[in-house]
């Protein structure tokens, strides 16, 4: 099995690092007001803040953006 | 149970200096007497690149300052954990273009490689070492001194030591000691031992950051038992604050994007691209540092700070309750409290451990800056005013440096704390990262776009680092606190990160300089992207890797 050729892989490339700018873009900033409330009303999801819970969620988010690239667009070459 | 820190103390250092002379025997039989001192022969594999890059990315930062913010201010501190899945991608897409043209070309420093694109310039080989020596300088000062309060905390019973007749405070006792082993080990073994040292200090700063965060969690009764004591706390700590208050949404997306990316292109951590044996060792490298350090952080000492917040509230009037001077001790405080009390003896060891795992942290810092130090002093300057210096004559410089590094730090450290040069210096250690930034437009555009110039470089880079100089706490030194200037740029600093701020205006001069200048010409701009390059080949006609 052979690697597909790099133009191929193109939308791959763009699409994580759309996803991955996103999830920095909106991890701290809108997605964090949205999610944990305001301090008279913070938001508990499972008894968990919900601020909490986004952040390991961005964190997933990003960390499978950098697994999915290593996996399939970062060749080794030596 | 007293001498359990003793001995633990103990294991580690002796540990560090086998580790030292098993680095300067395997070293003995190297061809490249500089290569090997300060690129481990370009060999260094998976494990090694993994926790080196990742104990020398942190300092007790990790351990002290980051959940120290946490108990101070809530969660939304925890989103500058963003910065590692930053910091994971730029350890492969910087660094193995660096690795790969660095093993053809030969370079050692960053200064090497930026030099030799734009034109092998004595002054902007000069303008990078000195940004090189803005990050390293402060940051060896301050961690030896971190070492020696450290020291101080683990053997809080322990006023003074008497060494040749001297009275000594633990705290210089510790300054002494600690300097003395690192300077040991990074004089004998070079970029070999304090990998392997980094490995160690790694292994231990990993493990102390998830461990004290899973027992607190079990001293709470488990995680409901622990959400519940966190869900008590007040609203502010769980929210996300607007801008222009501390932790805000706009200083966290620009520190996460760029203050991860200066410490990536900081001197050490470039030098470790150049030493990593192949590209699966950078990829490898970025997959683990990208899950385990998260994971650490977010399941381990963040959840210290936060549940320390909750076990030992602020007082009404927003000081700190009894037994904690400073936000930074939650950790220490927490274990030292808990683990003897939850799990006997194996607590007093587990406690040990962390506080040697603190004092990891800052030695792991302090190791590879004084290595990057030695190198930028002997490539980037020594070297440049004795071109005819042969390799072995450049090693002992490098090694000469390391020593007058080592004692400057300590002795400033020893002068106190409150002296105009150590205030100067702290000065500088918190905007280390802001000036290593300024490196970021020049190394995109000779790995990625090579359309700038020489000229466009220089001023690019005098630029940024004239706008960090305006900052507080380094503005203030220069203009004084109350200048309308310092007043403004503080305004802005609390709303971005000053890195980012600086790399603006260097990105704008050195666009516009460009423009008007003349660029590399095109054959030398071609040679370079080819070894860039370097075409992949298909994973089916790989050989299999040893690592």
């Amino acid at each position: 099995m052979t690697d597909p050729p790099p133009d191929k892989l193109q939308p791959l490339r763009i699409r994580l690092t759309v996803v991955f700018l996103t999830a920095l873009l909106i991890g701290p900033g809108l997605g964090a007001h949205l999610s944990g409330g305001d301090p008279e009303n913070v938001r508990f999801l499972f008894g968990v803040p919900a601020l909490y819970l986004w952040l390991v969620f961005t964190c997933l988010v990003m960390t499978s953006c950098i697994l999915i690239a290593a996996r399939n667009l970062w060749r080794d070459e030596d | 149970m007293d001498y359990i820190p003793h001995i633990t103390l103990a294991l580690y250092l002796g540990g560090l200096l086998t580790l030292g002379i098993l680095g300067l025997l395997k070293s003995r039989r190297a061809k490249h007497a500089e290569a090997d001192y300060y690129l481990a022969s370009r060999g260094q594999g998976v494990l090694t690149t993994s926790l080196t890059i990742m104990a020398t990315y942190f300092s007790g930062f990790a351990i002290l300052t980051f959940p120290g913010w946490v108990y101070g201010n809530g969660v939304p501190p925890m989103f500058y954990a963003l910065n590692l899945p930053v910091a994971a991608a730029a350890i492969y897409i910087l660094g193995n273009p660096i690795r790969r043209i660095g093993r053809k070309r030969g370079y050692i420093t960053p200064a090497d490689m930026i030099a030799d694109y734009y034109g092998d310039s004595q002054f902007i080989r000069g303008m990078v070492a000195f940004l090189g020596a803005l990050y390293v300088v402060p940051y060896v000062v301050m961690q030896v001194k971190a070492g020696g309060i450290l020291a101080q905390g683990l053997f809080p019973d322990i006023a003074s030591v008497t060494l040749l007749g001297q009275e000594l405070t633990m705290e210089n006792a510790g300054v002494g000691a600690l300097s003395l082993i690192t300077m040991t080990y990074v004089i004998v073994g070079g970029m070999r031992s304090v990998a392997w040292t980094d490995v160690l200090q790694g292994l231990l700063l990993l493990s102390a950051m998830l461990l004290s965060g899973v027992v607190l969690m079990h001293a709470l009764g488990g995680p409901s038992g622990y959400f519940k004591e966190v869900s008590q706390l007040d609203g502010q700590l769980l929210t996300m604050p607007d801008a222009p208050a501390k932790f805000n949404a706009w200083h966290a997306v620009t520190f996460c994007a760029f203050a991860s990316l200066a410490s990536i292109v900081q001197p050490a951590q470039w030098m470790r691209f150049y030493a990593a044996r192949d590209s699966a060792t950078l990829r490898r490298t970025a997959i683990a540092f990208s899950t385990i350090l998260p994971i650490c952080f977010i399941f381990g000492v963040f959840l210290v700070g936060l549940g320390g917040r909750a076990l030992y509230p602020m007082l009404a009037d927003g000081s700190l309750p009894v037994g904690l001077t400073n936000p930074d001790q939650i950790v220490v405080r927490v274990i030292q409290d808990l683990f003897p009390e939850l799990l006997g003896t194996v607590g007093v060891i587990l406690v040990s451990l962390i506080l040697v795992a603190v004092m990891a942290a800052s030695m792991s810092t302090a190791d590879s800056n004084l290595h990057a130090l030695s190198a930028v002093a002997t490539r980037d300057v020594y070297h440049q005013l004795r071109p005819k210096a042969g390799e072995k004559e450049r090693t002992w410089f490098g090694r000469a440096v390391i020593v007058i590094a080592t004692l400057a730090a300590a002795g400033i450290t020893y002068a106190g704390s409150g002296t105009n040069l150590l205030n100067t210096i702290a000065a500088f250690f918190f905007l280390a990262m802001a000036f290593s930034a300024q490196l970021l437009p020049i190394t995109i555009d000779l790995l990625f776009l090579r359309r700038g110039t020489k000229a466009g470089a220089v001023a690019g880079l005098v630029a940024g680092m004239i706008v960090v100089f305006l900052f507080p706490p380094l503005g203030a030194l220069l203009f004084g606190e109350g200048s309308a200037l310092v007043s403004g740029t503080g305004k802005l600093k609390a709303l971005l990160d000053v890195g980012f701020c600086g790399m603006v205006v260097n990105t704008i001069v050195f666009v516009v300089v460009s423009r008007f200048t003349t660029a590399p010409d095109a054959a030398h701009r071609e040679a370079f992207a080819q070894d860039l390059r370097n075409q992949p080949q298909l994973k089916a006609d790989l050989p299999i890797s040893k690592s």
